[in-house]
């Protein structure tokens, strides 16, 4: 910080045609603006606002990405989640591979709610959300007394082990290996009266439905008080944990009460995310329980960038987008979509093997690898925040 | 979830005045479906299959030809009430969260009327509901469980497969005259809900028709590689008779360890639900095995001979039974449109239901308005030894059994759990 003062005053004196003076000063308080909560909030909401116009309705950039509203609303479902996981993993430095347990668990629990007492959503959110909390407490009672490789692997264990509960033993509250259909009539309009199919007045443009408000209130919810949570005393603990655990605990820390904590934290995030995905999907799938579904999360974390809070969303959204829209482009819509950037091109014909919807998986894999050897360290975000500091300081006027 | 707003009546009615609903009506020239198959996964050659038989339908709905011109008079050949069928595909990859993204892709970006697919019960199941509840019509492919029209049976789809009980319910009387009454049965059954209510079916027809008892019945992972530890179990059990339980590219594998096992010589072997994919990648296995298949080139009808040689001119290959369901089920919906004269969801449903044809190559059939199953004839095949397979001929037809002598009604068996839900005008 003292370095970025240092140069504002400097570009003053050195930069004659006084442009420089501007920049370096409007940088200096863009910095310390946006640093500020307020401010990290404000910009989850335009950027929450403008995505789902931007991803499916804006007139050359949604046909570009062929985006879709209920992919958006998907995205920030799973963005929520990563965030949950992040929390844990990229803040506190203890690796998951068993959050499906509070994913599929916060989902289950609000789809068998919906159907046995109540659809309302708000009760449905709250009903998952506890369930995950509960849920995280233990687990993380249990597997929190081993660090590692070993957590790893019993918190995995323990998620499978729900997996099987809920497809046989348990299959006839849970649905089996069916999945559990709710079914979009179970689920009561929000609030009693707003049902979630009707556009929002005025920002029907912006954000349609209000399914997607609600997901989108939920994202910013999240991000304030996880911002907040990282940004108090009790955060920063959890990064003093991360980085030496042992230290920690000779500063006379209780390590053990603020792994749990962390833990169930970032458990009843999950399970929020999973009570969103049972409100928007209308049905729980017995795979949102199983180990494939905590290694998306830890690909989508990695992608976006491990420890940071605006990194998971968007590892979420390039995840969902290869997995749901490059999956379905044929070459045939790959054509069209060159074509309407260059117009003309009409006398090409892509072949066959020009579609790239059987090499997803491939593709995916690349861009993992990408990131994991070129961006370890914050992955896109990271890669991202790095560019905007090399304008920054080419601004700056730094010599 | 995925209500396009748009002008209150459509062309889409072709006339009557109809509010907008689901993807009605519908924008532009050109009417969507969309085939939601898998490409992927332990199902993938059905799904191969069941694609070119929808690309066909949609190729003949536009230019006729096929069973447009010769079977279903309420089709003209020029499109389907002034508009042309187009059409987007989409991956389930054998897996039903998978298939819930791409039918939503469907519905909420391309704007589908129908779509249609299957191939794995669960995956279809996810799809009705997706269907449901975004009130556009789901045209059942290949799904065999008994939940796809009992207790999971949805107002928005419709399905023209027999399921798991008529299975049994036409398979043991066969087994039994061929095998005799005393014997004990083994099961191993995919595990999910097609493999679980097959073997529910199997058990109880098996226990009441034919008088035979069951060791025990094992599930099984699906996508399994390795069978030999459950073979070698059911090796041991003592049993006279051997189920597979299996499907795909699955029922092929287990079946085949089976026979290299050396079970087959020391118990008689029976495979529920057979297709052709399945018994060409088994091949000398499946000598003697006994089944239920959907469909076959070698049932001998004018639409099954058209059927056949339509397909094979076009991509020179015998159909499977997974083909003929994806043709006749999207010419279906387009006829009930014709009749309907709108593609309004409500009205294309009540035309589908109770209604009664004869022109798909399977006998006389109803699409129950009950539960949405159409009832229809089973027929029952046994393998041929590997030195009379020769391309498109792997079984023999053993008898087509008669609907009057399967099924149950309305408030029976499966059905008894149907509640099909809105119609989405009410």
């Amino acid at each position: 910080m003292s370095d970025e003062t240092r140069r504002a005053d400097d570009t003053g004196t050195v930069d004659e045609t006084g442009t420089g003076l501007a920049g370096g000063d409007l940088l200096t308080r863009w910095r310390s603006v946006k640093e500020r909560e307020s401010f990290v909030i404000l910009g989850t909401v335009v950027a929450v606002l403008l995505f789902p116009y931007l991803f499916a309705r804006a007139p050359v950039v949604s046909e570009i990405l062929q985006g879709y509203q209920s992919l958006a609303e998907l995205m920030l479902i799973w963005g929520i989640f990563v965030i949950g996981f992040d929390l844990l993993h990229g803040y506190t430095g203890l690796l998951s591979f068993g959050h499906a347990a509070f994913w599929g668990g916060g989902a289950y629990a609000a789809g068998v709610f919906a159907i046995h007492v109540s659809g309302s959503p708000i009760a449905m959110i709250l009903v998952g959300t506890t369930f995950a909390v509960l849920l995280a407490w233990v687990l993380g009672f249990l597997s929190l007394r081993r660090g590692g490789i070993y957590f790893a692997i019993l918190t995995l264990a323990f998620a499978q082990m729900l997996f099987y509960v809920a497809l046989q033993p348990l299959s006839n509250l849970t649905g089996g290996d069916n999945g559990l259909g709710i079914g979009g009539s179970t689920i009561e309009p929000l609030l009693g009266f707003i049902p979630l199919d009707a556009g929002v007045p005025v920002i029907t443009m912006f954000v349609d439905t209000w399914m997607y408000m609600l997901i989108g209130i939920a994202m910013v919810v999240t991000v304030a008080f996880a911002y907040r949570v990282l940004n108090s005393p009790y955060g920063m603990v959890f990064r003093a944990i991360r980085e030496n655990e042992q230290r920690a605990e000779f500063v006379g820390l209780n390590v053990w009460r603020y792994k749990l904590m962390s833990f169930v934290l970032s458990g009843a995030i999950a399970g929020l995310a999973g009570s969103l995905f049972a409100i928007q999907q209308a049905r729980v799938p017995v795979e949102s329980l199983f180990w494939t579904t905590s290694g998306e999360v830890v690909i989508m974390s990695v992608i976006g960038g491990v420890g940071s809070l605006f990194g998971g969303p968007i590892g979420a959204a390039l995840y969902l987008y290869i997995s749901n829209i490059v999956q379905g482009m044929s070459e045939v819509v790959l054509f069209t979509q060159i074509d309407k950037l260059f117009p003309g091109a009409q006398a090409v014909v892509l072949p066959e093997w020009a579609s790239p919807a059987p090499y997803w998986h491939l593709i995916l894999g690349l861009l993992f690898v990408l990131v994991v050897v070129f961006i370890p360290r914050g992955g896109i975000w990271g890669g991202l925040q790095s560019i905007g500091s090399r304008i920054g300081s080419r601004f700056g006027g730094d010599r | 979830m995925a209500v396009v707003t748009g002008p209150a009546t459509g062309r889409g009615g072709g006339g009557g005045d109809y509010p907008s609903l689901g993807n009605f009506p519908i924008e532009g020239d050109a009417a969507v479906f969309g085939f939601n198959v898998p490409t992927t996964g332990p199902y993938s050659s059905e799904g191969e299959d069941e694609l070119r038989a929808y690309e066909l339908a949609a190729k003949h709905l536009n230019e006729g030809g096929g069973w447009v011109d010769s079977q279903f008079d309420d089709l003209s050949g020029d499109g389907v009430l002034d508009y042309q069928i187009d059409y987007v595909e989409g991956d389930t990859a054998t897996d039903p969260s998978q298939a819930t993204n791409s039918a939503n892709q469907m519905v909420d970006r391309d704007g589908v009327i129908m779509f249609s697919g299957g191939s794995s019960s669960a995956t279809a199941i996810a799809q009705q509901q997706v269907a449901q509840d975004s009130k556009v019509l789901y045209m059942c492919c290949l799904t065999h469980s008994n939940e796809t029209t009992g207790v999971e049976c949805r107002r928005y789809g419709f399905r023209e497969m027999f399921n798991a009980y008529t299975t049994g319910q036409a398979l043991a009387p066969v087994v039994a005259e061929e095998y005799g009454e005393d014997n004990s049965f083994y099961q191993l059954y995919a595990d999910y809900s097609w493999g679980q209510t097959q073997q529910e079916s199997m058990n109880q027809f098996l226990t009441e028709i034919a008088g035979w008892e069951q060791v025990d019945s094992v599930p099984t992972p699906l996508g399994t590689d390795d069978y030999s530890s459950f073979l070698s179990e059911a090796a041991n059990s003592g049993a006279d008779v051997l189920i597979l339980n299996h499907y795909g590219l699955d029922g092929a594998t287990s079946l085949q360890q089976a026979v290299d096992a050396g079970l087959k010589d020391s118990m008689t072997l029976l495979v529920p639900l057979y297709n052709r994919p399945m018994a060409e990648a088994a091949g000398d296995a499946i000598s003697g095995v006994f089944g239920t298949a959907a469909w076959d080139s070698q049932i001998d009808n004018e639409a099954s001979n058209q059927f056949t040689e339509v397909f094979q001119e076009e991509y020179d290959r015998i159909p499977s039974g997974p083909a003929q369901l994806a043709y006749a089920q999207t010419l279906q919906y387009a006829a009930a449109v014709e009749r309907a004269g709108t593609f309004y969801p409500p009205e294309v449903i009540r035309q589908l239901e109770d209604y009664e044809y004869d022109n798909i190559g399977m006998g006389a059939e109803t699409m129950r308005a009950c539960d949405h199953q159409a009832i229809r004839d089973v027929p029952v095949v046994r393998g041929l030894p590997g030195e009379e397979q020769e391309q498109g001929s792997y079984f023999e037809i053993v008898n087509v059994t008669s609907r009057d002598d399967l099924w149950y009604g309305c408030d029976e068996g499966p059905a008894a759990e149907c509640e099909l839900g809105p119609y989405g005008d009410e």
